[in-house]
Parts: structure tokens; sequence; C-alpha cells
């Protein structure tokens, strides 16, 4: 409830309940507490986007809907017409996940903060925060290993977001949540038990891009694989060529988490002699795997 | 407020504290919950009211439709009260006249007695005839059923008789419910003897002697009224 707003406001926001739900676009409270009402998804990279309706409930988040649109210029010159039709039922609030955009680095030298005040620290006084590892004009997550002092730095592209957000709001949509496809599916399978043990790696492909990164027993993060493009048509891939770059052993595991690449490549084939085991949400479709991973909380 | 995890990673600019939250507290949804139970109960209460204003009013409706009948009543009755007492004093004054005619007591006795309330009476004239001896003429009009007027007609004749007056009918007519009754009414001669305080009559020298009477009952009163 607004404080500075008039009377009639406050009674009314009293008596419509609104002054008891935080608001939607609130980013510092899990998105269960506050999202009453379908929103819609949007799921967007370089070269797709890919749009649903979210539906809360009280078992979760359900999905539903789905509509893929290929794009084949950059972000800024999208039009807000583009996102009028991709979903398929009256939504004005967003969940927003950018793939593609984010690059990544492990750090040990960053100060872990409270969980919210990291959060706002990031968005406020992110060089204060960062020091040295600190480039201007990004926006920046921290993933922080919970037994030893190192961190993932992932950090987005300022210009690609705003360029993203000013068509959005063009279409009078409203953002409730913003984040890089790629930073919430590692948060997700860094925490996975048998990733923390060090029985398997996590491979994230995300609109193409391919991340590995290795756990030790220890559940220390040694070391890590980044590569933009490898997968670049519906036919041709660099997957092998990256899997065979990471040395892999014969008792080693993947963990692939496929959040879609552009092209709809079929990865079976690049991994072929490699133990893996696909990340996948029972209740959840595959094509439903980004939505899911973004509403965790 | 805590986020349980720093999964949120949300790349908008965050500006609010979570202090900062103007959420308010649970309880308070009680005050809400409170004015749409009041609002709910005065709109049943409205209608409740309504819908037993209109019973109120149909009752009442029906209250002041008896107090206007009774008031028909009582104006009726006033009218009816006020030709009674018209009609009562009417009949004063012919009880108080035939007061003052003992001769025709008798007579009115011998005409009402056998009359039943079902015969209603709309003209009565009575005329004595001249001469000493008293004869009437009777003009009466009643109202009464068709098939009854014989019998009435005969009762009164037989009423009159025990009286000692004889009834003569000169015409009878009836129309629309209405009987005129014409006739005379006459002294039996052997049942009512004419007694006179005065001195007797002498029999006039110019006439010739009645007739004697052919009863010997009649013997009393002669056919002048005056004693032997």
């Amino acid at each position: 409830m607004s404080t500075g707003s008039n009377i009639i406001n406050d009674v009314w926001s009293i008596l419509s309940f609104k002054a008891f739900m935080p608001d939607a676009g609130e980013p510092t409270l899990p998105l269960k507490s506050r999202i009453t009402a379908p929103v819609g998804g949007l799921y967007i990279g370089p070269a797709q986007m890919t749009g649903c309706i979210i539906r809360p409930g009280r078992a979760g988040f359900t999905f539903s809907d789905i509509v893929k649109r290929p794009i084949d210029f950059s972000l800024k010159e999208l039009h807000p017409e583009d996102f009028r039709t991709l979903f398929r039922e009256k939504v004005g609030d967003l969940v927003v996940i950018v793939g593609g955009l984010t690059d990544v680095a492990l750090k040990s030298n960053i100060r872990r903060q409270p969980e919210v005040g990291e959060l706002i620290a990031l968005s406020n006084q992110a060089q204060k925060l960062l020091g040295m590892n600190y480039a201007i004009n990004h926006r920046y997550s921290l993933l922080h290993n919970p037994n030893h002092n190192q961190c993932f730095l992932a950090g987005t592209e300022l210009a690609q977001l705003n360029a993203l957000l000013d068509v959005i709001k063009r279409v009078n949509f409203r953002v409730v949540r913003l984040q890089s496809a790629f930073v919430c599916a590692l948060d997700k399978v860094l925490d996975e038990e048998e990733v923390k043990l060090g029985r398997a790696f996590p491979l994230i492909l995300d609109n193409g891009n391919a991340f590995f990164t290795k756990v030790g027993a220890q559940g220390t993060w040694e070391g890590w694989r980044y590569r933009a493009k490898v997968i670049t048509s519906p036919e041709e891939s660099a997957l092998k060529v990256f899997i065979n770059s990471l040395a892999l052993n014969a008792q080693d595991n993947l963990l692939v988490v496929d959040l879609g690449s552009s092209y709809d490549y079929p990865i079976e084939k690049d991994l072929e002699g490699i133990n893996y085991r696909r990340y996948e949400v029972a209740s959840v479709g595959r094509e439903y795997l980004p939505f899911y991973l973004s509403t965790f909380n | 407020m805590s986020i349980t995890k720093e999964i949120a990673h949300d790349l908008r600019t965050v500006t609010t504290q979570p202090e900062d939250l103007a959420v308010l507290p649970a309880w308070a949804k009680v005050v809400p919950i409170v004015f749409y139970a009041a609002f709910v109960f005065c709109l049943l209460g409205l209608a409740y009211y309504t819908f037993n204003a209109k019973i109120y009013e149909t009752r009442k409706e029906a209250l002041n439709r008896v107090v206007r009948d009774y008031q028909d009543l009582l104006s009726q009755d006033k009218t009816t009260t006020s030709r009674l007492i018209e009609q009562r004093n009417a009949a004063v004054q012919i009880a108080r006249w035939v007061d003052y005619s003992p001769m025709i007591q008798k007579v009115l006795v011998g005409i009402f007695a056998p009359l039943t309330s079902q015969v209603q009476i709309n003209d009565l004239q009575l005329e004595r005839k001249p001469g000493a001896q008293p004869e009437y003429t009777i003009n009466l009009s009643f109202h009464a059923s068709e098939e009854d007027i014989g019998f009435i007609i005969k009762k009164m004749r037989d009423s009159l008789a025990a009286y000692g007056w004889s009834l003569t009918t000169v015409s009878q007519a009836y129309q629309e419910t209405v009987t005129s009754f014409q006739g005379y009414i006459q002294p039996i001669p052997s049942m009512m003897p004419f007694f006179s305080q005065y001195l007797p009559m002498y029999p006039d020298p110019n006439k010739s002697p009645a007739p004697a009477a052919s009863t010997p009952a009649a013997a009393t009163p002669n056919a002048t009224g005056v004693p032997q």
C-alpha cells in the first residue's frame, strides 16, 4: 500500500485486499508469493523467442500454450507486434528470461552478501561489490559455492537488456522477473545432489551456447569451459568438438540441461559414447524447462 | 523478509529494501472482511425491512378496508336508527291517537294482530262513516307474496271477528308485490252491544220504525245503538 496516494486509493486497496498482497513486480520477494494471476513467460535469445502462459497454483506453477518464433534480426530491431501475438491469452505481466546473452567467469575474490542485500548491491552498487571484476554497462548475477569461497559471476550486457525492455514497455507489459536463462539453470543444476558430490558434471546448452564446469568430490568448482555458438543450424554443431575438448574420463557423467537450442538440433547424436543424463522434470515438458527453472523462487 | 535462496538473480533495477515493503499484516484482513460482512448484513436487513414493509402495508390496507366497512355500517346504522326513530315517533303518535279513540282500538288490534313481520304495510287509511254507529272504510296497501294474500285477509277477518267486527271486501288488487285492499269494517251486532250514557233517542216520527233484529243475541243493542 502506498503511503503517498490519496485516501480513496488506500481504502480501495484495503477493500480489494491489494494492501495485503505484495506488488507483483517486487524483485526481493519470491515469485510464488506475489503472482496470483496468469502471467506470460518470454524466453528470448538472439535467434528465437518463445512465449507461454504461466499459471500459479497451490502445488506450484503450471505452463501451457507455448509459441515459438524465430528471430532473424538483432534484439534492437524488435517490434511490439512481435510480442503481441506471442501469448494466446491476455496477460499483463511477463516473466522474461534472456538466453545466449550472458558471459560467465569463476571468481574467488568476491565477498558474499546477505541474500537480498546482494541482489540490491548488484543492482545499485555493483562496482563496489565486484571491484575489479566489474565491467561497465553490465548487469550481474552471482552464484556462490555454498561450501567454498568461490562463485560464478554472470554478466549480461545492459544495452541488450534495455533494448528488450524498451520494446516490452511499448507493448504495455510489466516485467515481474528478468533473468538469465543460463544463470537460473546453472543455479539449479549446481544444487543437484549428484553434482555437489562430483558424480556428475553439468553441461548447459542455452541458445546454442555451451557451458561446462567440473565439480570436485569436495564440492569445489574445478574450472569451467564456455563456448558460444556450438550449435549454429539444425544440421551443424560443434558440440561434439566441445565435449571432446573437456577431456572427460570414461567414468565421468554429464548432467545435460538443454534449454532449447535455436534450431532444435538433436544433441543426442553428439553425446554418443558419453555417460550423460538429461535434466528433466516429470511434470513439465522439455520445452517449458527454462520457464520452470525461472520460477523456483 | 528474505528470499530462501539467491536464485532470484533479477536483472532489473532493485530499489526496494525488504523492510520498505508496506504490506499490511494478515490479521488486518479482518477490516475488509468486517466491512463486507456489514455490507451484506445491511443488504439483508434492507431486504428484510422491504419484505416486512410490504406485508405491513398489505395488513394496514386490509385494516383500513375493515375500518371503512365498519364506518359504512355505522353510517347505515345511523340512517336506520334515524328512520326507526321516525317510525317509532309516528307509531307513538298513532298509539296516542288510538288512546284517545277507544272505539278504534279493537279495530286496529284486529287488523294488526294477525300480520307477521313478512308483511310490510305501505299505507293504511281508516275513515269513519258518518252516523252514530261506528263503521269504517279501510284502505290498506301492503307488500306480501301473492299466494299469502288470501290467507292474510282471512286471518285479518277472523281477528276482527274475534273483537266483534266484520270485514267486508270491496276491492282487492295485486300489482308488483303490492296489494291494495279496500273494505268496510262494521260491528257485529250480536257481539258488540252499544250502550249510551246519554238519554235515549226517540224514534223519528217522520220515519217508519225499523224492523226487529233477526237474532236473539242482537236484542241487546238495537240497530240505532239505543239500548232497550
